[in-house]
């Protein structure tokens, strides 16, 4: 299920609350142990019971570890080893098995067979969740869970469960055993979500709309590539950021306090400033559990750039199990590198919005690179924005209708992807209490509205009569 | 470790939210959980619809719930459609989306431009060439093979016709570029075009109503200007508007341009019936199923739903035949879509008709030409139908 549909806005959320806020607080985890299950069965059904596996797994070894780790350092660690292979090689079966037979057939002609599972959804989250925690255990960061619900509950709590943001357990931990609820939180979750759907459902979906047109079009013009591409930046932001503004206002709501994953990236002066602001749970994860164990900067330049080559190239398979991601990691650690070596220092004394520019070219055809799954269409696109590929012209009058009936949406899209509106809000709400409570009511109940009539449409398909 | 910016700033907004404000957040709340418990429990309770007149299509019904269904997935994923089917007030949230879309300033909605005036035209970019090129070698093939004389009569679509349909940026380039390759490829099939784009649109830019606002059709009064270039081609000519009454049959007509567009706040569209005297002496027989024959050219029961242009020969059927009893006349084969349901009481003041949909006709097209003693053929459809599937794959069946 996913937080933008109707039965999960009318049938199951409206039935979690009510269940959720009608046990007595003891009982409360083992309600979102429950729900969490329902959540994830209604799109996977069969995966319940890999996930229940999943659990039950990290749940005993973080006890194992939690057991031995401050008497018996070897066995906690041969513990740990194990839980962390048992996790990659359930995650490496479902996501990786089928691609890594194929780069092993191409490299040596033995055919080796394909199997034909679905992925998991959410299985590269919640995994990283799961290793997170027996990690922390090991490390002395939190302590084992010794409920079993309660880690259940931690694992699968279907606000983050299938799109993040990754939830660190030392985060977390306390806030699964005490966590207090107030009107006041909920308030601010229903605010929180309701922005959430909003980005998703009003600008995501807008701009992915006209991204698919022109993608899908068999031939465009430079001025149709440009805005395809520009669209396809401004989906998979808000698309992502908007999911996962859903996943912490939900938490609000049910007493958990997540961090932020998302911080304004498309202001970053810099690609290393836009990693710090992207997706920041992932790149927390990779920095917390490979990069700083890897040695991270400590072991001279040499060691630190391929340490960095590691996580780029492990968080573009993370991405996706597909040279585009593989080649869309190694991208980021292309220009990462340079950025370190000697870019940053010049960035650092030109005016800002020079590398806010940079940034966003940058960022621009990396996207262009995370879409192409086929890389050879990528090559084309690619081609179309330089006046190549297939482009059959600069400008037709159906690019140039897109461009104009888009500058609205376009405007939004900019300015809702700026802090601007978060800051005016804030000292709004600091000078005039009352006005910025009764501002975000009329804001999250008109993302309410405009979200479900969004999403009703999306199933709109009248008949011409003369298409039976 | 150090909280990183993005967790304070969303701290200091948390913080200032968390002070005392009980009753606006108590509203809040109430008003959240509110409305979607409120839309759940509505949905549950009101009966299902069967049939969407807006879309004109069935609506889904809920899906059986058995073991196999929810294990592999297929129940969740019907129960998500039917639900979007059925939900509360279903056309209502069609309408806000696309006024909300209006709103801001997209010019269009389901891919329907808003046009000048209250005028709605589907917007179609590049509309497939191979179907087209299919369907025009059929027609020769079919034209040749019978030996009889033929033409093809192609109707524009809104976006070719109505200028003031589309945005003055997107232009008419689009449409232009249609009209080229169906003049080219009519020419290198052989065939004989009667373009009715380029009078039509002549009308429209002088400010006659020749096309529906609202609907994808020509309006009573397009399809006698058509006639009147077929007839012409065929040298015969047209009766004179004169001679016909018009009947205002329903002023409120809402056709499917709109229904996609889901404007709700775009005027309906005139309906008309253009009649002659001696109307009421023709023959009009639907001949699939039942067989029934028709009062005068019209099923007026369609006046009271929205799918009013099927009033015209009773909507969509396989065959439909015209003849005028007492009277020997030639017979004119039309293979057709809609489009020549309103243009039928003018053509069959000249000629019998035998009017054939392919999409629906499954036996062989080619047997009609001897069963009713065919004289001549008339292809009649609108540029859309050309485009949109290789319909006429089929004609040249039998004949070879």
């Amino acid at each position: 299920m996913v937080f933008s549909s109707l039965e999960y806005l009318f049938l199951y959320f409206p039935a979690v609350l009510f269940l959720y806020f009608v046990t007595p607080l003891k009982r409360r985890n083992a309600v979102l142990f429950a729900v969490s299950l329902v959540f994830y069965g209604w799109g996977e059904p069969l995966y319940v019971f890999l996930m229940l596996a999943t659990v039950t797994v990290d749940y005993i070894f973080g006890r194992l570890v939690g057991k031995y780790r401050e008497t018996d350092r070897r066995r906690a660690k041969a513990y740990l080893t194990a839980a962390i292979a048992v996790n990659l090689l359930i995650l490496g079966f479902f996501k990786y098995w089928n691609f890594a037979v194929s780069v092993f057939t191409s490299l040596t002609g033995i055919a080796v067979r394909a199997v034909d599972v679905p992925l998991p959804v959410g299985i590269s989250f919640y995994t990283f969740q799961a290793l997170s925690y027996v990690i922390d255990v090991y490390r002395l960061d939190a302590d084992a869970q010794k409920n079993y619900v309660a880690f259940g509950t931690y694992v699968t709590l279907f606000p983050q469960l299938i799109a993040g943001p990754i939830v660190r357990y030392r985060d977390i931990d306390r806030q699964l055993t005490e966590r207090t609820h107030s009107a006041a939180l909920f308030a601010s979750g229903v605010r929180t979500f309701s922005c959430g759907l909003a980005k998703k459902v009003l600008l995501a979906n807008a701009a992915g709309e006209i991204w698919d047109r022109i993608s899908g079009a068999g031939e465009t013009t430079v001025v149709g590539a440009w805005l395809g591409i520009v669209m396809f930046t401004f989906q998979i932001y808000f698309d992502f950021s908007g999911y996962s503004d859903m996943a912490i206002g939900l938490g609000k709501m049910l007493g958990f306090s997540f961090r932020e994953n998302f911080y304004y990236p498309y202001t970053a002066s810099s690609v290393t400033d836009f990693w710090r602001r992207w997706h920041i749970s992932l790149s927390t994860w990779f920095r917390e559990y490979v990069y700083i164990p890897l040695g991270g900067n400590r072991l001279g330049k040499g060691r630190q750039i391929v340490n960095l080559l590691v996580v780029w190239a492990l968080t573009g398979l993370w991405h996706g199990a597909s040279w585009n991601f593989v080649l869309w990691g190694l991208y980021y650690f292309l220009l990462l590198t340079l950025e370190k070596l000697v870019l940053l220092p010049v960035l650092e004394k030109l005016p800002r919005f020079v590398g806010r520019i940079y940034t966003m070219i940058a960022v621009v055809f990396g996207w262009l690179l995370f879409v192409s799954v086929d890389l050879g269409e990528g090559v084309r696109y690619l081609g179309a924005l330089f006046g190549g590929g297939n482009a059959a012209a600069f400008l037709s009058g159906a690019s140039a209708f897109d461009v104009v009936s888009s500058l609205g949406l376009l405007a939004v899209l900019v300015v809702a992807a700026t802090p601007y509106p978060r800051r005016l809000l804030y000292r709004l709400w600091e000078k005039h209490d009352a006005a910025a409570r009764i501002l975000t009511m009329a804001g999250s109940i008109a993302a309410l509205i405009l979200g479900t009539a969004y999403l009703v449409n999306s199933s709109y398909n009248p008949f011409l009569y003369f298409r039976f | 470790m150090k909280q990183p910016e993005c967790d304070r700033e969303a701290a200091r907004l948390l913080a200032v939210q968390m002070r005392a404000g009980g009753a606006a957040d108590r509203v809040l709340i109430v008003l959240f959980a509110g409305f979607l418990a409120v839309l759940g429990v509505l949905f549950w309770i009101l009966p299902d619809r069967d049939f969407s007149e807006t879309e004109n299509r069935s609506l889904l019904e809920r899906p059986k719930l058995t073991a196999e269904a929810l294990l592999d997935g297929s129940y969740t994923q019907d129960f998500a459609a039917y639900m979007a089917d059925q939900f509360p007030a279903r056309d209502l949230w069609i309408r806000i989306k696309a006024a909300s879309e209006a709103a801001m300033g997209r010019m269009g909605n389901n891919g329907v431009f808003f046009g000048r005036d209250g005028t709605l035209a589907v917007r179609t970019d590049a509309p497939d060439t191979e179907n087209l090129v299919t369907n025009l070698r059929a027609a020769a093939a079919f034209t040749s093979a019978s030996g009889l004389p033929s033409a093809l009569a192609v109707a524009g679509r809104t976006m070719d016709v109505l200028d003031g349909a589309l945005p003055a940026v997107y232009g008419s380039e689009c449409a232009d570029a249609l009209w080229e390759t169906i003049r080219e490829e009519a020419d290198s099939a052989g065939l004989e075009l009667i373009d009715l784009r380029t009078p039509l649109r002549t009308r429209a830019q002088a400010g006659e109503y020749v096309y529906y606002r609202t609907d994808h059709h020509w309006t009573t009064l397009g399809a006698y200007w058509g006639t009147a270039e077929i007839l012409a081609a065929f040298g015969r000519e047209v009766r004179p508007l004169g001679d016909y009454e018009r009947e205002i049959a329903s002023a409120a007509f809402f056709g499917t341009t709109w229904s996609t567009a889901g404007t709700g706040w775009i005027p309906p569209d005139t309906l008309e019936f253009f009649r002659f005297a001696e109307d009421g002496d023709y023959l009009v027989t639907v001949a699939d199923g039942a067989g029934r024959t028709l009062e005068g050219f019209y099923d007026r029961s369609y006046l009271e739903k929205k799918d009013k242009y099927s009033a015209f020969l009773g909507g969509n059927h396989a065959l439909v035949t015209v003849t005028k009893p007492g009277e020997e006349r030639e017979t004119l084969l039309v293979i057709k879509d809609s489009f020549a349901h309103a243009a039928a009481p003018f053509l069959a003041r000249e000629y019998d008709l035998v009017l054939v949909d392919a999409r629906y006709y499954r036996l062989r097209v080619a047997d009609l030409i001897g069963e009713y003693g065919a004289d001549r053929v008339l292809f009649l459809v609108n540029a859309d139908s050309l485009t949109a599937s290789a319909v006429w794959r089929v004609l040249p069946a039998g004949l070879e």
